[in-house]
């Protein structure tokens, strides 16, 4: 862990490995089973999250691929869910992968959640 | 004077015009042999999609939340048969068909293995519509993917749609196999006419 003194707030980079809470990960809600992203987000990024950290996620090592339930549960609803701005999760949260299909869907799924607020944004306005 | 040349030099020229034919009908065969290996990645990839689709209308049309089973086995398979989709798709990017269907590959990840919320599957009504979105939607972009990467293929590797004399000259004269048949002809001719020159 790294730490950066900014003014009075200490903030520190914290990696994680996604193998490290399971080899497959796999599902949405904790009702799905062991490896869940929900389970994940509420666990495991949220505090870190919370605590101002910023996370650099190591998405490698796993047994197989990436269901979208899980991807989705776990990285965009930071935004739908916990109230994360779309602009704070790309700047506070780093994905590091060999795999760049990975990378490219995780943007993809954050990139919905965008447009989506956007179009919010618009709906409410109009 | 040519006669005296090519008493000289005719094997030579003959050897060179033969070496520069060979080189053209070799080229041609080439592009024929990319050809044929490239549609079979697109037939695969193809049937690799229809699979798909076929999966998803089956699964989702009997997607039951709590048969966790069943649910795991069919995100994981779509999940790794998506993989396989890309990994095609990277070999044609090989053979110069630049399919670019990244985004569109996830979208259909998506379509297939991204189950509902725990709203919708509690309401029974709310279930059965995206149910059939996911089929309806599952099966349009298969078939779009489907549409594009053939072609794609088509693009790169035009058919041959007209008889030789209609399209003449326009595509047959950049067609390989003709420059490589018509330079053959060339070479035999020049061939035979050294040797009528050497032997009056």
């Amino acid at each position: 862990m790294e730490a950066l003194l900014l003014g009075d707030t200490a903030m520190a980079e914290v990696n994680l490995n996604v193998r490290d809470y399971s080899k497959d990960p796999f599902g949405r809600y904790k009702t799905d089973g062991e490896g869940n992203g929900e389970e994940y987000r509420i666990d495991y990024l949220v505090p870190e999250l919370k605590k101002g950290n910023s996370l650099i996620i190591d998405l490698d090592g796993i047994n197989d691929e990436y269901g979208s339930s899980f991807l989705v549960e776990a990285f965009a609803n930071l935004i739908r869910k916990e109230g994360f701005k779309y602009e704070e999760i790309k700047c506070r949260v780093k994905f590091r992968s060999k795999n760049t299909d990975w990378l490219e869907e995780i943007d993809y799924y954050l990139d919905e959640v965008k447009k989506e607020n956007q179009g919010r944004i618009l709906l409410n306005n109009g | 004077m040519v006669k005296e040349f090519l008493s000289n030099y005719g094997i030579l020229v003959s050897a060179g015009l033969l070496t520069i034919g060979w080189f053209i009908i070799f080229n041609a065969n080439k592009y024929i042999t990319s050809r044929n290996e490239a549609k079979v990645y697109t037939k695969d990839i193809t049937s690799l999609i229809e699979d798909a689709i076929e999966s998803s209308i089956e699964f989702w049309s009997n997607f039951d939340a709590d048969k966790k089973d069943l649910n795991y086995i069919f995100f994981k398979k779509s999940s790794i048969l998506i993989s396989k989709i890309r990994s095609y798709a990277n070999i044609l990017n090989l053979y110069g068909i630049n399919l670019n269907i990244n985004l569109d590959l996830i979208e259909f990840k998506k379509l297939l293995t991204f189950s509902p919320d725990q709203a919708t599957q509690n309401f029974s009504s709310e279930l059965k519509k995206y149910k059939k979105r996911k089929i309806v939607k599952s099966e349009k972009m298969g078939l779009s993917l489907i549409t594009k990467i053939n072609n794609e293929f088509i693009d790169k590797y035009k058919p041959t749609k007209s008889p030789l004399l209609h399209s003449f000259p326009d595509r047959i004269l950049k067609n390989p196999s003709f420059q490589g048949s018509l330079y053959g002809i060339i070479v035999i001719w020049v061939y035979f006419k050294i040797g009528s020159i050497l032997l009056s």
